[in-house]
């Protein structure tokens, strides 16, 4: 275990049956493998980014840390103790030390209640303040999201895109967490209110010291808001570091071609570089590496045939592919 | 540049909606040549969208184009019949949408789907409509496409589907191309195959393209000249290169200020504050003014009109001389 690590996810796997309902799982028994085989750890005070495409299972991974879903096998060590084991009174404690902020502010957070109600709800349910001393603390973390307390009394249908993603900041920050799951909190705002969320996120990370998870798939977000950034593809990791290390030397062709596909709001930038081809079913994933049918420095009969397994790199690079065998130290 | 290919001149397009009337566009101009790629940006409420469903002639209730022309080949689209509109669209001027998965028909296959408009537009026997639409699903780079036209738009991916979308929308090789977000649902690596695939298209059919985004560095790697939108009107108008070297009007710079860099190395974005203007209600004076960090008691009092600094550049700002 790292240093003074908050979170260790060990080997998490989460798989999900193929077919809609009990009736159709009868007939068909494949699984859609969405999270296989995934380890890491954050460090309190750290950012981890953790990106990839659609498909990837980085949003599986969030939600199987944040305990919305159960994994198929895994631990997730939280302070040292596996949630995954944790049932009732333990859980629930656990539960208040870990939140969540989503992507989408509009469809979580409940209509017909109001700001003051839902930020209000988990204080309630952890039992952490009532009456005037509820008050107050709702005062301050919607204060904290960058609300003005007579927001209080609104409801979310009455608010900008951005209030309502501070709206799920303050019910996030209510419980006094430890460890919060971004997944993707700006995507569905407009740009001028993008950085805006950013340079909350980053300022509350600051004031009370959170560990933060930040899934997305903007790689400028995910680095401008990072210390450590994770590229997963297809339900594997393939790739972690320090964020500038991944950035500035990518060394998993993955993520090579992740970043030189990104657009730059510069017309003088090189032309982007394009990757063929489409993220394949994770029903049934390549065999060997998972990336190899779309990888252009794949070795034939190497890559194809056995699934490289993540070594750690000169630098603390981690990455999970057959041409740094050698190098690993 | 060759001609003028798609001339606006003041359209006003409003919403009678029972909260008030929604000023969605407010009075713009500007024009695209043949070949171009104009790019329009904007937030939610710029307009961007209601710019390119009025060339499109698809306003609905309670939506009315109420002033302007817009003139495409010379000929004002405001004063065709809908039955000329439907010769128009989807030949001359054909649209891509952001959504693919509700701008196609879930009941029909997406060979059909293209087929149709191929038979109402050039009226090709069956056997021909066939064939054409699986040279067209070959030429937007879908795999299979003798057996991908049986298939339903489910059966797609996202980027197949926006594949196919574009498929039918070059399927009549139409003069204007009007592409709306296309990528915004789609992950970065098949943006940036959608992007490369319609670059080739506009080399060979020579289309003029507008493309309406909200994204800064899209527009970089593909456009020629930029529109900026903001709360229904255009605030700023520049050949690419110029807008990103020098950007006049404080809320486009704003816009680029809050692009996180790739390169990294900034400790915080300059974020603009406030929110975008409610449309029913707009500030008096420049829309922008009550976000904007040099706004002075004029801005807050009187409209800045659009004006030309430079050739080829226009901006709508009191303070743009004081910024150059």
């Amino acid at each position: 275990m790292r240093d003074g690590a908050l979170l260790e996810v060990r080997e998490l796997r989460k798989f999900f049956p193929a077919a809609a309902d009990w009736f159709a799982q009868l007939f068909d028994r494949r699984l859609i493998r969405a999270v296989d085989g995934v380890s890491f750890s954050i460090s309190r005070g750290e950012t981890l980014g953790l990106v990839g495409e659609s498909g990837s299972g980085k949003t599986t991974t969030g939600r199987v840390i944040a305990r919305l879903l159960e994994p198929s096998s895994g631990q997730v060590l939280f302070d040292g103790r596996d949630m995954v084991r944790l049932r009732g009174k333990a859980l629930k404690a656990m539960r208040k030390r870990i939140q969540m902020i989503f992507q989408d502010p509009s469809s979580s957070l409940n209509r017909r209640k109001t700001v003051g109600q839902i930020v209000s709800e988990p204080i309630r349910i952890h039992k952490l303040a009532r009456g005037k001393a509820l008050q107050t603390r709702l005062a301050r973390v919607v204060e904290l999201a960058g609300l003005s307390p007579k927001f209080l009394n609104r409801y979310p249908h009455e608010l900008s895109g951005g209030q309502r993603q501070r709206v799920g900041i303050a019910r996030a920050l209510a419980v006094e967490p430890d460890f919060i799951v971004c997944d993707e909190p700006v995507t569905a705002l407009d740009v001028s209110i993008q950085a805006q969320i950013l340079n909350l996120l980053v300022d509350l990370q600051d004031e009370l010291s959170l560990t933060y998870l930040f899934i997305a798939h903007d790689l400028s977000v995910v680095r401008h808001v990072s210390h450590r950034v994770a590229v997963m593809y297809l339900g594997k990791l393939v790739e972690l570091a320090e964020k500038g290390e991944l950035f500035s030397r990518p060394r998993h062709p993955y993520t090579q071609a992740l970043l030189a596909a990104v657009p730059r709001p510069d017309p003088r930038a090189p032309k982007r570089k394009v990757l063929h081809g489409e993220v394949p079913s994770p029903i049934a994933p390549p065999p060997g590496c998972r990336f190899h049918p779309r990888c252009e420095r794949r070795i034939e009969g190497v890559c194809d045939a056995k699934e490289p397994p993540l070594v750690e790199l000169e630098g603390g690079t981690r990455v999970a592919c057959h041409l740094y065998a050698k190098e690993a130290s | 540049m060759s001609a003028v290919l798609l001339s606006i001149e003041g359209l006003v397009t409003r919403f009678y909606t029972e909260l008030g009337v929604v000023k969605a566009v407010d009075g713009n101009s500007l024009h695209l040549a043949g070949r171009e790629s104009l790019g329009v940006v904007g937030e939610s409420g710029s307009g961007k969208t209601v710019t390119a469903l009025s060339v499109m002639r698809l306003i609905e209730n309670p939506g009315r184009i109420e002033g302007g022309r817009i003139l495409f080949r010379g000929e004002d689209l405001l004063e065709k019949t809908e039955r000329q509109m439907r010769r128009i669209r989807g030949k001359d001027i054909a649209m891509v949408f952001q959504d693919s998965l509700s701008s196609l028909n879930p009941t029909l296959t997406i060979g059909e789907q293209i087929a149709r408009v191929l038979k109402f537009h050039l009226r090709l026997s069956k056997k021909e409509r066939w064939r054409r639409t699986v040279d067209l699903l070959a030429q937007v780079g879908i795999p299979e496409p003798e057996q991908r036209v049986k298939h339903y738009p489910h059966q797609f991916s996202g980027g197949m589907r926006q594949r196919a979308l574009i498929a039918m929308a070059i399927s009549c090789t139409p003069a204007l191309l009007i592409l709306d977000e296309p990528t915004t649902a789609l992950d970065v690596t098949i943006e940036a195959q959608i992007f490369e695939l319609v670059e080739g298209l506009k080399q060979e059919f020579g289309m003029g393209t507008f493309l309406i985004t909200h994204d800064l560095s899209v527009v970089a790697t593909f456009c020629d000249r930029v529109v900026i939108m903001y709360a229904g009107k255009i605030v700023e108008e520049a050949p690419v290169l110029e807008l990103y070297d020098r950007p006049l009007h404080p809320y486009t710079r704003g816009l680029l200020g809050s692009i996180p860099p790739l390169e990294g190395g900034k400790a915080r974005l300059d974020s603009i504050p406030g929110e975008v203007p409610d449309l029913i209600s707009l500030p008096p004076g420049c829309n922008f003014s009550p976000r904007c960090g040099l706004a002075d008691e004029r801005c807050w009092r009187e409209e800045p009109p659009l004006e030309s600094p430079a050739p080829g550049r226009r901006v709508a700002c009191w303070k743009a001389g004081e910024l150059g």
